[in-house]
């Protein structure tokens, strides 16, 4: 016993004294510096059409996000030894590295991925998708939502889809296409005018025909092809959106137009606002208990929030311009984007739900319809460059905006999905 | 017949009485002038037998009896005498001696305790000297090792970089501790408190590893060939 304490006794005396002196560092206020991505798979052991799609889509969605930049010098196959990889990348100042490869097993391709964190030298993710050829881009955008979510802590926004209405003067269809422009199909070939589509839950959409002549609002669902008209009371050119399990519709009604709720059928079971001006474009919190929603009730169109709860007040939230519309409630609840216009100029704006930090996000020609993704980070819109019409995707965070879509018809309307399972 | 035995016995117990008295006188005399038992009694601890041999100690141990004897009968008769002489006497001749003893022990400790405030002094002065020194050591010690730290400092900074986008307004504190050896070699990088973005820690690391070799340290801020450094990297700007 009494060697034991004395053991432990010079063991502690030892360690004590083998104790360095701390010293200690603050560093803040860190410098800007991109986060590189090697984009160095899927060429090797990889058939070319399929390396060519995965790789399309994997730089573009790298490029849309705004954060990172990339870089294709490698090629590394799935089978690569991560060290080698982690050296050459480290060599290369990558701050992260996807490779891999894929290959076609009968009807299906198998896409193996790996993704190596080269800061602190750890492997993210390694899987392998088994997807089709119509599915590669959906393995492509999963890739990058997955880095995203790493280096940010949300999910990325590229498993959703953009709405959208096209076409001239006198004929417009309801298309969908992927987040980063790419996959465009139409919904509606009726050679008439369709416009103001509108995102209702995953599978169901809403817009607006001239089909009949009069204007109706039509509830379809684009997976089982399901159509049937929603509402066709109003003579305005409007959208409707969703309300808890009804819809949200404003229409003209003894002389001022306000918002309403509709059921499924079409009949009218509430009314939100009570104004006689014009009341329209609602948008909801995610638990709809607040509306915001624009009004010209003090003279010019302004942004406006409510209770849905309550026939209270309305709260004016935009004061500046004379002219600000299309306000859209961020799936997280906590901003709203709008767009706003001064002398002929239209800006893209985001302000918290509250009306505070008021900010200019973009600039452009003929902005509309602005659309925030599921992660409350990016919005999408339409706009004009030059003589084409746009889709911009625009990071909120960083105020970088890239072209999904260009094109010399006319955009009418445009909604983002919730994301696509 | 009873008067006349009563008569003998009576003359017989004079007789008797008489006669002791005269042994008795005779013998008072001598011992008086004869000082001697003083001596028997110092060497009778050295001839004491030893317990084995109880031939030889037979009689030594009468002899030893017979002056223990005699011992007693003299001082139970010289006693009364000599009482009350030596009691008087004594105490005048050992006064002086107590007093000047008393009075040398005094001015010893007077010595002692001067010579105690001189030591006190003397070591008060030797731990000054050694705190200056030490004092002058750790400041020397102190500003090397500042310096040091601004070069680390210097050097991991200018190796960091985040994409602000990431980061915006949110506040990320990563604590890291790490360990140089003797030549500046990173031997320990450890993550203390992560700031909950794998990103921000990843960037973090980056800029210590990309920082390495760090220069030397200089000899007096190591331990044990070491040296440590908590790190903390924070998103906000400095005030």
């Amino acid at each position: 016993m009494r060697r034991i304490l004395t053991i432990l006794l010079i063991s502690i005396l030892f360690a004590a004294s083998a104790v360095a002196d701390t010293f200690q560092i603050n560093i803040s206020n860190p410098q800007y510096k991109p986060i590189n991505v090697g984009l160095w798979g899927f060429v090797k052991n990889t058939p070319e059409n399929i390396s060519k799609r995965l790789l399309k889509t994997l730089k573009l969605d790298l490029e849309l996000s705004g954060i990172f930049s990339y870089d294709i010098t490698q090629h590394f196959s799935y089978e690569a030894p991560q060290k080698v990889v982690i050296g050459i990348a480290k060599l290369d100042k990558m701050d992260y590295v996807i490779y891999g490869d894929a290959k076609i097993d009968g009807k299906n391709i198998l896409v193996n991925v790996v993704i190596v964190d080269i800061l602190k030298g750890c492997v993210i993710l390694q899987k392998t998708y088994i997807a089709n050829r119509y599915s590669l881009d959906w393995v492509a955008n999963k890739i990058v939502d997955s880095l995203i979510e790493y280096t940010t802590g949300v999910y990325g926004p590229f498993e959703s889809k953009i709405l959208f209405a096209m076409g001239d003067t006198k004929t417009s269809d309801i298309y969908i296409c992927d987040f980063n422009g790419e996959n465009t199909v139409r919904i509606t070939n009726w050679h008439t005018f369709n416009i103001l589509p509108k995102w209702v839950s995953q599978d169901t959409i809403t817009f607006l025909s001239y089909r009949y002549g009069k204007p109706v609002i039509f509830l379809y669902n684009i997976f089982n092809g399901n159509l049937r008209r929603l509402f066709n009371a109003s003579n305005l050119s409007i959208s409707a959106v969703r309300y808890l399990n009804y819809f949200a519709v404003p229409f003209n009604r003894y002389g001022s137009v306000n918002i309403y709720v509709i059921n499924q059928r079409g009949r009218i079971l509430r009314q939100l606002t009570n104004d006689p001006s014009i009341n329209v474009s609602p948008s909801f919190t995610q638990d709809y208990s607040k509306m915001v929603f624009v009004s010209n009730r003090t003279g010019s169109p302004q942004i406006y929030i409510k209770d849905t709860s309550s026939f209270g007040t309305a709260k004016r939230l935009t004061f500046d311009g004379k002219y600000n519309s299309s306000p859209t409630v961020s799936p997280d609840g906590k901003k709203i984007a709008y767009i706003s216009t001064k002398n002929g100029t239209t800006y893209l704006k985001v302000m918290n739900i509250d009306g505070s930090n008021d900010t200019v996000i973009m600039k452009g020609s003929s902005l509309d319809s602005p659309s925030w993704s599921y992660d409350s980070r990016y919005i999408a819109l339409t706009g004009r460059l030059g003589n084409r019409n746009v889709i911009y995707i625009v990071n909120t965070l960083n105020k970088q905006y890239f072209i999904a879509k260009k094109t010399k018809f006319i955009y009418n309307g445009l909604s983002v999905s919730p994301k696509i399972e | 017949m009873k008067l006349i035995s009563f008569f003998v016995s009576v003359l017989l117990h004079l007789f008797f009485i008489l006669l002791f008295i005269l042994i008795i006188k005779p013998i008072n005399a001598p011992i008086k002038s004869k000082p001697v038992y003083t001596v028997s009694l110092i060497t009778i601890p050295k001839q004491k037998p030893k317990p084995l041999k109880p031939k030889e100690t037979k009689p030594q141990k009468k002899q030893v009896v017979k002056l223990k004897k005699t011992k007693k009968k003299i001082v139970r008769k010289a006693i009364p005498k000599p009482k009350p002489k030596p009691k008087p006497k004594p105490k005048p001749k050992y006064k002086p001696d107590i007093e000047k003893k008393i009075k040398l022990l005094k001015e010893r400790e007077r010595i002692e305790n001067i010579k105690e405030k001189l030591l006190r002094e003397k070591i008060k002065a030797l731990r000054e000297h050694v705190l200056t020194q030490q004092a002058a050591e750790k400041a020397y010690r102190q500003k090397l090792a500042e310096n040091y730290v601004s070069i680390i400092q210097s050097i991991i900074y200018s190796n960091w970089g985040v994409e602000k986008s990431i980061i915006q307004n949110r506040v990320f504190i990563t604590k890291v501790d790490i360990k140089l050896d003797y030549s500046g070699n990173l031997v320990k990088l450890k993550v203390v408190r992560s700031s909950g973005s794998a990103y921000f820690d990843g960037t973090v690391i980056d800029a210590i590893k990309s920082s390495e070799p760090f220069p030397k340290p200089p000899k007096e801020i190591l331990t044990s060939g070491m040296v440590e450094f908590v790190i903390t990297f924070d998103s906000r700007e400095k005030e």
